[in-house]
């Protein structure tokens, strides 16, 4: 579950980011609007950055049933691959405007960048 | 004393009808204007969450106007420039009769020359090359553009203006073009609202803000539905409202038509969120009292209110909170529908295309059906919305129009000599 955690843990960053507080005090149980105080445009951002992220599409028609964190964390797990998910850097958040998953994933497949970076 | 200001002509561009006559038989009728959105081909409709839109199709400026000013501007004010022409000759103004700096334009826009923004924009990244952005770019994409070009056109050196307030802009226009007259600047004011971004990226904005109906894709009539339970989001359309406003005793020399009198008008801020209203309504309910203060009138006199109503959960819930606060009991024997339902959301022109649809209903005794108003939400309800064409004389009606940045402004018209 190791894969799956460092998906929340990235959920978290992101929202954290955007509430600008410390993640340690923010709880999967926690309501979105009621408890983080996200508001209508605060929680669209927030889909923004997930599917940014993620390289989701998260329908309209989903939304009712994303009301806390832990509803999010289950909804996006649920939608991204576990090869993907393997990928995911779990030491690297992405917040607002960083790389899609889609991105790291060519990242990591290409030999060139991992050697690049290895020199450096 | 004070003039009294009065509208003496009418103009509109809409995706129901270009001109008057035709927007107006097909509003009584209850003829939508929504269609599956074909204003661009790349990237394609399907890539969208909401793919439907108010477009003005087949829309080809030089039938209406001649010369070579349109070709040079964008094409929302193509639009406003033709409502105007329109406005000017239902008003029987000939210019060469006025003296130029007592006749002033000011225009609402919302969103201004996005379209010929883009195209530059897309120009500059594809060729690299910045020698290919077109000159006349700068002089389009200025927010003034549509106020300028309809000066130049007729020869109006009086005040001109354009204001801002995203979808709130042309109920302020108009509501300055009262106040230019009222305090002696001008004799007349051209007051347009126009906006025409139905474009890739703005789309693509409101898509982002899920402010777009996408649960009727596949249905586009359905889609505009103000105060239904089954709302989800507005429609975005395009167009342009033309009003003449005139003082009283300019009017009665040239024994002009008189379509109502520009009684009051209230321009407020809610300084509370940048998309959002303030649910309790009470900041609209404020607007409202202001507007029918300085008409110097009582709730009780009002017969109808063409509502902002743009088909979103939250925003016709808070207006309808806010007619009630200030109505009490008459709130539901008012007249109230929603233009939107026929032609989605215009953005910046969305005041002046009220404006102009609510002084037809005082000019004709008739108020248009509100489209999709199948099951009415009993969070939004209210007695006189109706989904047919309703009959009944109005002598004082509002026009309300709110924007994003926490904007609001209504506007109060009087049956000229009425009390």
């Amino acid at each position: 579950m190791k894969a799956s955690s460092s998906i929340g843990e990235q959920i978290k960053n992101v929202l954290a980011a955007s509430l600008e507080r410390d993640g340690s005090t923010i709880k999967p149980d926690q309501h979105l609007r009621d408890d983080l105080g996200l508001d209508s445009l605060r929680t669209f951002e927030l889909l923004y950055d997930l599917e940014k992220a993620f390289d989701l599409e998260i329908p309209n028609d989903d939304l009712p049933g994303l009301q806390t964190l832990a509803d999010v964390i289950a909804y996006v797990e649920a939608r991204v691959p576990a090869a993907a998910r393997a990928e995911v850097p779990s030491s690297a958040p992405q917040i607002k405007g960083h790389r899609s998953t889609a991105q790291n994933k060519k990242r990591a497949a290409s030999p060139k960048t991992t050697a690049k970076t290895k020199k450096l | 004393m004070k003039p009294t200001v009065v509208v003496t002509g009418l103009g509109i561009v809409s995706p129901i009808g270009i001109g008057l006559g035709t927007f107006w038989n097909h509003a009584v009728e209850g003829r939508s204007g929504v269609t599956r959105l074909q204003s661009w081909a790349d990237p394609p409709a399907e890539t969208y969450r909401s793919r439907i839109a108010g477009q003005i199709l087949n829309f080809n400026p030089q039938d209406y106007v001649e010369g070579p000013l349109t070709d040079r501007v964008d094409r929302y004010a193509q639009l406003g420039l033709v409502a105007a022409k329109e406005a000017l000759t239902d008003a029987g103004i000939l210019m060469e009769k006025e003296a130029p700096h007592r006749v002033g334009v000011i225009v609402g826009a919302g969103m201004g020359g996005m379209l010929m923004g883009e195209r530059e924009i897309s120009h500059l990244y594809e060729t690299r090359k910045p020698s290919r952005v077109h000159p006349n770019f700068i002089p389009a994409i200025t927010l003034n553009s549509a106020s300028g070009i309809i000066a130049l056109a007729f020869g109006m050196k009086g005040p001109n203006l354009t204001i801002s307030t995203a979808c709130s802009s042309s109920i302020h226009a108009i509501g300055q073009a009262f106040h230019t007259i009222r305090s002696g600047q001008a004799d007349v004011v051209v007051a347009v609202g126009a906006d025409a971004s139905l474009t890739p990226l703005v789309f693509a904005g409101f898509c982002s803000l899920r402010a777009l109906s996408s649960k009727y894709n596949d249905a586009p009539t359905r889609a505009s539905r103000p105060f239904d339970r089954g709302r989800d989001g507005f429609v975005m359309g395009e167009g342009a409202g033309a009003l003449i406003l005139e003082s009283l005793p300019h009017a009665k020399r040239r024994r002009a038509r008189i379509y109502a009198e520009v009684a009051g008008y209230a321009s407020t801020s809610e300084a509370y969120h940048m998309v959002v209203p303030r649910e309790d309504g009470t900041d609209i309910a404020t607007t409202i009292r202001l507007a029918l203060q300085e008409a110097n009138l009582r709730p009780a006199q009002v017969d109808y209110v063409n509502a902002h109503a743009t088909s979103t959960m939250v925003g016709d819930e808070v207006e309808v909170r806010g007619l009630r606060q200030v109505f009490k009991r008459r709130a539901d024997k008012l007249f109230v529908n929603a233009t939107k339902s026929l032609i989605g959301h215009t953005l910046g022109a969305a005041g002046a295309i009220g404006a102009v649809t609510t002084l037809m209903a005082m000019h004709t005794n008739l108020i248009h059906p509100t489209l999709n108003y199948e099951d009415p939400d009993p969070e939004c309800r209210l007695a006189g919305i109706s989904p047919k064409t309703q009959e009944g004389r109005v002598n004082v009606a509002l026009t309300n129009a709110f924007g994003f940045g926490s904007n609001n402004g209504v506007l109060v018209f009087k049956r000229s000599g009425s009390r």
